[in-house]
């Protein structure tokens, strides 16, 4: 019933149904719960449908991932509920469908930027990179694969470049 | 953690299928455009015998024509559509549909549809329609000659019709009924990737229609390399002309903001950098200035830039030959100050915008009646702990008003003289 209704809306629901990972929904109290559930270094990428350099960040990123064995990611997109299926077909299109992958909860988007940094002010791609002891740096704007080797180095026991 | 994940996890697929069958009901109701109305409310957005209403859009235009009227034009499941008000928004007429064939329309903070009347009360109706493939679109146009009865077959502005970008158009009439749109363009981008070459950001494209919308002159550009997800701001001056303002990219990622006003109709002066804030992301602020031109061709800017060391919300001015004052900060940045509006008329300028003290989001107002040299302190106009839209200044011919939307309230004027006790 469940395909039929998607075949009938016209949607490829396929991407979503057969995603290796789900994508979980980001509320106020998600930041807290990443951090308490990361015991390494990690990095988290925002980014949304609607921003031209997250796509193409999102491609790097899959790269990069693919490249190594041990990069600790997170990826938050900040687009609505409603576009989930976009949203899947994107990280599948990346080669990101394997990340932990969170998308922005239907509530005021103000609210979630805030419990992620009050300082962040909604340009997009947006990371953080987090130490073992969460310690974090903020960057705005596309980051390209040597910022990311480069944090891997400094922040990973074993990183190898396959 | 896990828990949550489980609960997450049943979230989305409850979601989906409940999108799905409102996905249905929508192209079902897109069908149904004749329609006859009974008074939807939010709830009734995905009713299909009911008309939507403004609750069901989240980024409503509004303008008042002269006569005291104020148009709203606004989207929902394929249609532009356009209501009125007689009392300042407190009650409004049936939304009469702009296309009566559906198709996409953006509608989300700094790209919606956008309304313009004409002091003959010609009302002119203008949208982005996103193409197949992402950050493509068209843009679209309508206009109404018999009060908002009929609209006109839109037309797509745009003469390039690559599956590129043509979005985040803005649109504005002048006295003299000469229409204006100017957009993000990415057609000279497509025609260098085609080439294998890179092409930073979009180009800011213009067209104009001297005869009421029927048809509109060849585009042009204006510049190359202009930021690609930010709004464009564009008024017309006491010379018909257009004035524009937008966010530019300088040097290799420098977002700073530009303007330009026109020689002639078909004559664009040479833009020139009036932000020098530095703020260098390779990034979507999403984040586009605003204008305003009081009597007297002066121009009233504002925007918001997060340079190292210029950041937040800033006003200036340019006079007549186009000396500018030094930009003023405006708003908390603490507080996430953002989205600003400016109006102005003779030597009155108000400035609004929005803040979030981590619960609840607050509309602010802030007041000169020096032409911008001096301001008043900063008034709490309104304030949610629901979701809301930007905030818009805008007019009637003695009263100035905000317009906010927030999902509790929905669409309302706040009437600002009442504030600073002006008539």
């Amino acid at each position: 019933m469940l395909k039929r209704l998607l075949f009938i809306a016209g949607i490829t629901f396929t991407p979503l149904l057969y995603a290796s990972s789900p994508v979980y929904i980001f509320t106020q109290d998600s930041y807290k719960e990443l951090l308490a559930n990361n015991d390494n270094a990690f990095i988290m990428v925002l980014w949304s449908l609607d921003c031209p350099p997250c796509i193409e960040e999102l491609s790097m990123l899959g790269d990069v991932y693919h490249k190594t064995d041990n990069l600790n990611l997170v990826l938050v997109s900040t687009d609505s509920l409603s576009r989930m299926a976009e949203i899947n077909q994107q990280l599948i299109a990346s080669g990101l469908s394997a990340i932990d992958s969170w998308v922005f909860d239907s509530i005021p988007i103000p609210r979630l930027r805030y419990s992620i940094d009050p300082g962040w002010y909604g340009e997009l791609p947006r990371s953080y990179f987090f130490t073992k002891n969460h310690s974090r740096k903020a960057l705005s704007g596309r980051l390209n694969a040597e910022q990311i080797m480069s944090w891997l180095k400094n922040n990973s026991q074993v990183q190898t470049y396959r | 953690m896990r828990e949550l994940n489980i609960n997450s996890k049943m979230k989305i697929s409850i979601l989906i299928v409940g999108l799905l069958i409102a996905g249905i009901s929508v192209n079902s109701f897109a069908s149904h455009d004749g329609a006859k109305p009974s008074g939807a409310t939010a709830s009734g957005c995905s009713d299909i015998n009911q008309l939507p209403t403004l609750d069901c859009t989240p980024a409503p235009s509004s303008v008042f024509a002269d006569s005291g009227r104020l148009w709203v034009a606004w989207s929902y499941a394929g249609h532009v559509y356009v209501s009125y008000s007689d009392d300042k928004a407190k009650t409004f007429s049936l939304p009469m549909s702009v296309n009566s064939t559906p198709e996409k329309i953006s509608a989300r903070g700094e790209n919606r549809p956008k309304i313009a009347v004409n002091n003959k009360g010609a009302i002119y109706v203008s949208w982005t329609t996103p193409l197949k493939k992402r950050f493509t679109g068209n843009v679209r146009f309508s206009y109404s000659n018999d009060n908002g009865k009929t609209f006109s077959r839109p037309i797509t502005v745009n003469d390039n019709l690559d599956i590129t970008g043509h979005r985040f158009e803005a649109l504005s009439v002048a006295d003299n009924g000469n229409i204006y749109l100017a957009w993000l363009d990415k057609r000279d981008r497509f025609k260098a990737e085609k080439a294998a070459k890179k092409y930073h950001g979009a180009a800011l494209y213009y067209s104009w229609s001297d005869n009421g919308g029927k048809s509109f002159h060849q585009n042009q550009k204006i510049i190359d390399h202009s930021c690609e997800c930010c709004r464009v701001a564009m008024q017309t001056d006491s010379h018909n002309l257009p004035v524009i303002l937008w966010r530019n990219i300088y040097g290799k990622n420098t977002r700073d903001h530009a303007l330009v006003n026109f020689k002639s109709v078909d004559k664009p002066g040479e833009p020139q950098r009036v932000s020098f804030d530095n703020w260098q992301v390779d990034a979507c602020p999403h984040h586009g200035p605003d204008l305003s031109i009081s009597n007297a061709d002066t121009y009233h800017l504002v925007w918001f830039n997060n340079g190292e060391k210029n950041h937040g919300l800033f006003y200036q001015r340019l006079n007549e030959k186009q000396a500018a004052t030094a930009p003023v900060p405006f708003g908390n940045y603490k507080a996430a100050a953002s989205h600003p509006s400016v109006l102005s008329k003779e030597n009155r300028v108000w400035l609004s915008w929005k803040e979030f003290d981590g619960k609840k989001e607050i509309l602010w107002m802030q007041y000169s009646a020096d032409n911008g040299d001096s301001w008043n302190i900063p008034v709490q106009i309104a304030q949610t702990d629901a979701g809301s839209d930007y905030g818009f200044l805008l007019m009637d011919s003695k009263t100035v008003y905000i317009q906010w939307k927030t999902s509790k309230d929905g669409f309302r004027l706040y009437a600002i003289d009442k504030v600073t006790g002006r008539d």
